[in-house]
């Protein structure tokens, strides 16, 4: 019964609607239904994006008119200062973001923020992996009454996906 | 209609037993075939989960970008389109949890994309200018 079901015609000839043929249009069916919903459910990724927003924000809150911001050198500044400055969200940063500021100061200042585990992986390609994103400017440090240009390296980093959220109203 | 060994057969008070024709049973379950497909793909587009995904994405871009005290006004013309197929109230496209910001066209849940930054942000629809209203504020305001 599965084998073939054959459709008689008065002529007496046989037409055979083959298992091939219902295999066919499954194929057909399946490989549609799968490149539809694949188009559908793309990932739009903004990670990049994400990661050039994090650094311009961070660039900008620590620039004041060319000048470093003198608390950019207090102790507390990584810990809550640059979040409360920048406006940033703690919580979310240390889930899907990283920064790190490089400053060439003798010795080197460096503060960062966010999940620390990203960098490691900047560079390297993948669904699931960060992208990242690295800044250099030139900006004035005014140390005591001393004007001195250095120079900032930030490291941004975004592995930011969205969810798809179930339940929902006809409201 | 019977099945006599894997035959499908229609009965007919005139001639007897008579064969349903191939070339019209090929015909149906083509016809019956790429129909469910066609109606498969057409709710696919219509379903809003790409645009859900590409506004709340960009909704939460635009929050980032922003600077306390800014109002965005957001053009979502296709949305507005499928909310309206779906019956859905305007005010309801688009809502803000806790830093995500939710994008719902069809009323099943929707699309949920976060912003970093530590801000307060309302959102309202704008019935006369048919567009999305966003209110940037500082967090403790």
């Amino acid at each position: 019964m599965f084998r073939k079901i054959g459709l008689k015609n008065k002529r007496g000839g046989e037409k055979l609607l083959s298992i091939w043929w219902f295999f066919s249009l499954t194929v057909v069916g399946v490989v549609i239904y799968w490149e539809v919903s694949m188009f559908y459910s793309t990932d739009l990724n903004i990670k990049s994006l994400e990661a050039d927003i994090l650094s311009e924000k961070i660039l900008n809150c620590i620039n004041d008119n060319g000048f470093l911001i003198n608390d950019f050198f207090k102790e507390d500044f990584e810990e809550l200062g640059i979040f409360d400055r920048c406006g940033l969200n703690k919580e979310i940063m240390e889930e899907d973001f990283y920064f790190k500021i490089t400053i060439n100061t003798a010795p080197k200042k460096i503060v960062s923020g966010g999940n620390p585990g990203f960098e490691a992986l900047c560079g390297q390609k993948g669904e699931n992996v960060p992208e990242c994103i690295t800044k250099k400017e030139n900006i004035l440090y005014n140390n005591g009454g001393e004007i001195k240009p250095i120079k900032i390296e930030v490291l941004t980093a975004s592995n930011q996906k969205g969810k798809n959220v179930l339940g929902g109203s006809n409201g | 209609m019977e099945y006599k060994r894997g035959f499908i057969f229609l009965n007919n008070k005139k001639a007897g037993t008579d064969v349903l024709s191939p070339q019209i049973m090929v015909t149906i379950l083509n016809l019956i075939f790429f129909a469910i497909l066609l109606a498969f793909i057409y709710r696919s587009s219509q379903g809003g989960l790409i645009y859900e995904q590409a506004y709340a994405k960009e909704i939460a871009m635009l929050i980032d970008e922003a600077k306390p005290g800014m109002d965005i006004s957001f053009k979502m013309d296709k949305g507005i389109e499928l909310v309206e197929k779906n019956n859905k109230d305007k005010n309801k496209i688009v809502s803000i949890d806790k830093n995500k910001v939710i994008v719902d066209l069809s009323g099943k849940g929707g699309y949920s994309f976060e912003y970093f930054s530590d801000y307060n942000v309302k959102t309202s629809f704008d019935e006369k200018e048919n567009v999305l209203k966003i209110m940037v504020g500082n967090k403790n305001v």
